[in-house]
């Protein structure tokens, strides 16, 4: 599923965050999106997802806009999307379980052990075996990811996309999700959308490389296009320098 | 959750306990009803006033509830009860329901005096026909209007006596004999020394005592006749003029007395309050009632009072008197209204200018004299004002010898003393009548009063002194009784 | 810094606008979640969920209250009375105010101390965390998901448990009038029963309706727009209760000016 988003503008209030973003994310690859904080790359994820709405510009899935679906229309377009969220966003009411099975519940008729044989092999896939009657309190952060990707895919979407997936984990762990993600794209063989600021895990999953910088593509191309890139800003965050075009914002 | 109980079990439970309270308190409440079936049988009764009465107040027999009002409907002007009599409980046909108040608070209940045991009980649906609605209120207002209807008739008597062009005539009578009266009053003050304040003190003992002790009558004439003849033994010359003059005095009141059967003979036969005053005891007794009545009524602190006021003032630039009949009427004590009558030998002053045209038969000409000529002409006016008191000072306005006007009146703390100024036609003359007067009350019922009226048309003014007497409702039956003690000395 | 006299009114503007937005939000919210009830799916789960949370488990906060206020109310109620002499009124003059005021008020109180700041608590940190954000990409209403069912079964609730609560509180002021104060018992339920209207008592659970609804739309209203973690979540917390505890004072007013 190809998502081409074109002229994309997004204020609140006096503060300008999206300012015309062009980009297409390619059918059945992995894009990385990446950016300083606050350059706006979860605005535009939350665009894509249609938790916001642009002030103006398309973002065209399957020929439809769906900045202009009204909410009904929207939904059937977003049950094919998984989402993993920054923080996984499980619900603590809920066991692990439940969690996977949440969507499969509500958005198909599959009896309750159909449901659960579905919810073990979408835990499996994320390496998890026997955590189904686990609460979200009682796991460690890598963990909640690896439910997290598995309720994502419960529905067996055709875009995923993840939030940040190896933000405040450690680098064995960051890797081993990384590893994760890689595999589930290669295996489901969806359009993944990641959004990170992780530079070697995104040499390492990327297809496709859009770097954000104040409201607008900087760069778009392929790791080896970022490895050789002079731009100055492009590369002062490649190398890690506090020194540089790219200011951090008081 | 699994903790063996569901959590729709536990649900369940909790809603069926809940409903089951609210089952049973609804149930309660509407003690009497199943399911929306009443119980017991209605009955109606049909009452004057039902006031305080509510649905669900409760009807009693002999202390015990027996049911309670289910309805009040208003029929024909009367309230129409419904009560709903508990089943088992018979109730006589000959009963009685009476309104009665119960405890402090002033709750209404309805109790159902029995009757003959013998009588038909009633059936359901069938009225209770001897009821007795609540008698404090009820009583109250038939008291009031007994009073007032005293007051009424006393006040038409009066309309009676002062309207029309005979009753003008006849009030002038009057004041011409009260003006004479007052003449040789004067004179009897000016003329007698403290001896006569003893002299007064005996009679106001003697009209008492002639009032309360008909009896005593003899023994207390005694005494006073003692006490006149170690009077005369004192002063001799003195006493011997003061007793003419008050021979002449009771002369005088004599015919003033016979005036006023005179207008009385202008009343309704037997039904005017004046015609009776002076005559008949019961009509006195009557008055009394009234006004004393009327003030009980208004209560102790408020009490309402009522003055009838004489004066007679003296105008030094045109020796003439002015007299005036005020009755005021005053619910508290910072309020009243004042009703008078004025007769002003000077009041109406007209101007006629006379043109006469002769023929001078001598020259042919015709010439024209003119003649202009003041006439003053007797005139009787009329107050009407309201007052109001603020501390030592009464405002008041309303029409003042029958035109608009205002006063001021500021009394000495004990208001033995007042000093008013008034002002009052403002049209006629070239500066309305402006009226300044000090008047002192002496001796409780005789006012001395003295100023200047007019003060502010230069060729107008006048100073004046005058005298009067005031009465007050509570003074009225001492003066009754003076009255029939003069008569009682005069015929003995 | 120089003084401005127009700040004065800028600060009440700001203020006014932000009040006027609360309220706007506060009666959107409740207005849609009233709407998705009839929307389908219909979670029956998540109704009898919140059931549970909002009146079971909220029956023996409101039973101990109302036992102690009727005791108290009795107690009360005597010292006065006795005055007069009137110590039948004693009975009716706590049923009626249980019935008609402190039933539905006090309990409006309790639960929103207990019920509404949860609700703010638990949604806004479903908001903070993105659980509400997930909600939405899993293609539910997280209005309906959420709200609706907290908003319709606090409605239910309340008048449930305010009628618990009548009914200890005048357990709790017989128990105080006939063990004691020493008046006949039986004498007390009839006065009780003389004086106290259904009006009375409906009138009171229909009040406990519009808090439950209060109650339940701030405390969800607060959480749902929760903001800036964790503190934002205690605040959202906070104010909830107080916003629905001033809100269901000065309702009380206006809806016991207007029914009876």
């Amino acid at each position: 599923m190809q998502i081409d988003i074109k002229g994309l503008k997004k204020s609140f209030g006096t503060n300008s965050v999206l300012n015309g973003i062009d980009l297409t994310i390619e059918d059945g690859k992995t894009t990385v999106i990446v950016g300083q904080t606050g350059c706006g790359k979860s605005v535009l994820i939350k665009h894509i997802i249609g938790l916001l709405r642009p002030d103006a510009g398309q973002i065209i899935v399957n020929g439809a806009d769906i900045t202009k679906l009204k909410r009904k229309e929207f939904g059937g377009i977003i049950k094919n999307f998984g989402v993993l969220f920054q923080n996984s966003a499980l619900f603590d009411s809920m066991t692990v379980g439940e969690n996977v099975a949440f969507p499969l519940r509500e958005h198909t008729g599959l009896s309750p052990s159909k449901i659960m044989d579905v919810v073990r092999e979408k835990l499996a896939i994320v390496g998890l075996k026997g955590v189904e009657q686990l609460y979200p309190a009682e796991l460690s952060g890598g963990m909640k990811k690896r439910v997290g990707l598995a309720r994502a895919i419960a529905l067996d979407p055709q875009v995923l996309i993840f939030d940040e997936p190896t933000t405040g984990l450690d680098p064995v762990m960051s890797d081993t999700i990384d590893n994760l993600i890689l595999n589930t794209q290669k295996r489901l063989g969806v359009t993944s959308i990641v959004i990170s600021h992780d530079i070697p895990g995104t040499f390492k999953i990327a297809r496709w490389i859009a770097m954000l910088y104040k409201g607008k593509v900087v760069l778009y191309g392929s790791p080896d296009d970022f490895r050789n890139t002079q731009d100055p800003i492009v590369r002062q965050f490649l190398e890690r320098r506090a020194e540089g075009p790219l200011q951090v914002e008081a | 959750m699994n903790k063996g109980i569901s959590t729709n079990a536990r649900v369940g439970i909790f809603v069926v306990i809940v409903l089951l309270l609210l089952f049973w308190i609804t149930f309660k409440i509407s003690s009497g009803t199943i399911f929306g079936r009443l119980q017991g049988y209605t009955l109606t009764a049909e009452f004057d006033n039902a006031q305080g009465l509510n649905t669900k107040t409760g009807v009693f027999i002999a202390g015990i509830k027996v049911g309670y009002v289910e309805d009040i409907k208003l029929e024909d002007d009367k309230a129409l009860v419904t009560l709903r009599i508990m089943p088992g409980v018979k109730i006589e046909d000959n009963a009685k329901a009476v309104i009665r108040t119960k405890g402090l608070l002033g709750e209404k209940y309805i109790e159902i005096v029995p009757g003959k045991q013998q009588a038909a009980a009633l059936k359901p649906g069938e009225q209770i026909i001897f009821t007795e609605s609540p008698p404090d209120l009820e009583e109250l207002m038939n008291k009031l209007n007994g009073i007032a209807s005293d007051v009424k008739s006393v006040t038409q008597s009066l309309n009676d006596v002062f309207g029309g062009s005979k009753g003008e005539n006849n009030i002038r009578g009057m004041f011409d004999n009260l003006n004479r009266t007052i003449t040789h009053m004067d004179r009897l003050i000016t003329s007698t020394n403290k001896n006569l304040n003893q002299t007064f003190d005996s009679v106001n003992t003697f009209a008492q005592a002639l009032k309360e002790q008909g009896p005593d009558i003899l023994a207390n004439l005694a005494q006073i006749s003692g006490e006149l003849h170690a009077i005369i033994a004192e002063n001799k010359q003195s006493v011997n003029r003061t007793m003419k003059n008050i021979n002449q005095a009771s002369e005088k009141l004599d015919k003033t007395l016979a005036n006023l059967e005179v207008i009385t003979g202008n009343l309704k036969e037997g039904k005017g309050a004046i015609g009776k005053l002076l005559s008949d005891k019961k009509t006195e007794q009557q008055v009394t009632k009234a006004i004393s009545g009327l003030s009980s009524m208004v209560g102790g602190t408020s009490r309402f009072r009522t003055i009838i006021s004489y004066r007679g003032e003296y105008q030094f630039a045109y020796h003439n008197v002015k007299s005036y009949l005020d009755l005021r009427l005053q619910p508290t004590w910072d309020k009243y209204y004042l009703l008078g009558i004025v007769d002003d030998p000077g009041g109406y002053s007209s101007t006629s200018t006379t043109y006469t045209t002769v023929k001078n038969v001598n020259t042919g000409t015709i010439q024209q004299t003119q003649t202009v000529s003041n006439n003053i002409s007797n005139q009787l006016k009329i107050n009407a004002e309201i007052a109001k008191r603020i501390s030592y000072f009464t405002f008041r306005g309303g029409v003042i010898e029958s035109s608009g006007g205002i006063g001021v009146d500021i009394n000495a703390p004990n208001d033995d003393a007042q000093l008013s100024v008034e002002m009052f036609n403002f049209n006629e003359k070239p500066y309305p009548e402006l009226k300044a007067m000090l008047s002192i009350s002496i001796l409780r019922y005789f006012l001395l009063s003295g100023g200047m009226t007019d003060i502010a048309n230069r060729d107008a003014r006048t100073w004046f002194m005058g005298v009067g007497l005031k009465f007050d409702d509570q003074d009225l039956k001492s003066i009754f009784g003076l009255a029939a003690s003069t008569t009682y000395v005069n015929t003995k | 810094m120089t003084f401005r006299p127009i700040a004065i009114f800028e600060y009440i503007g700001a203020r006014f606008t932000t009040l006027l937005e609360e309220l706007g939000g506060i009666f959107s919210t409740f207005l849609q979640s009233a709407g998705l009830l009839f929307v389908p799916p219909f979670r029956m789960r998540l109704f009898l969920k919140q059931m549970e949370f909002i009146g079971v488990e909220s029956s023996f906060i409101v039973l101990l209250t109302g036992a102690f206020t009727g005791m108290v109310f009795a107690l009360q109620t005597s010292y006065a009375f006795r005055l007069f002499g009137a110590e039948n009124l004693i009975g009716p003059s706590v049923a009626l105010s249980l019935a008609r005021e402190l039933g539905p008020v006090l309990t409006g109180l309790m639960v929103t101390g207990r019920v509404g700041s949860a609700m703010a608590a638990e949604l806004g940190t479903m908001k903070v965390t993105e659980q509400i954000d997930a909600l939405y990409t899993m293609s539910i209403n997280p209005v309906q998901y959420l709200i609706t069912p907290r908003v319709l079964s606090s409605i239910i609730m309340l008048p449930m448990l305010t009628i618990l609560f009548d009914f200890i509180g005048i357990i709790g002021s017989y128990f105080m009038a006939v063990f004691f104060l020493g008046l006949n018992g039986n004498r007390f339920i009839n006065d009780t029963i003389y004086m106290v209207d259904l009006k009375d008592v409906y009138i009171g659970l229909l009040k406990a309706a519009v808090f439950g609804a209060i109650i339940a739309v701030v405390g969800c209203y607060k959480g749902y727009f929760a903001e800036k973690g964790a503190e934002g979540v205690g605040k959202a917390a906070t104010q909830a209760v107080v916003i629905s505890s001033v809100s269901i004072l000065i309702a009380d007013y206006f809806l016991t000016a207007l029914l009876f």
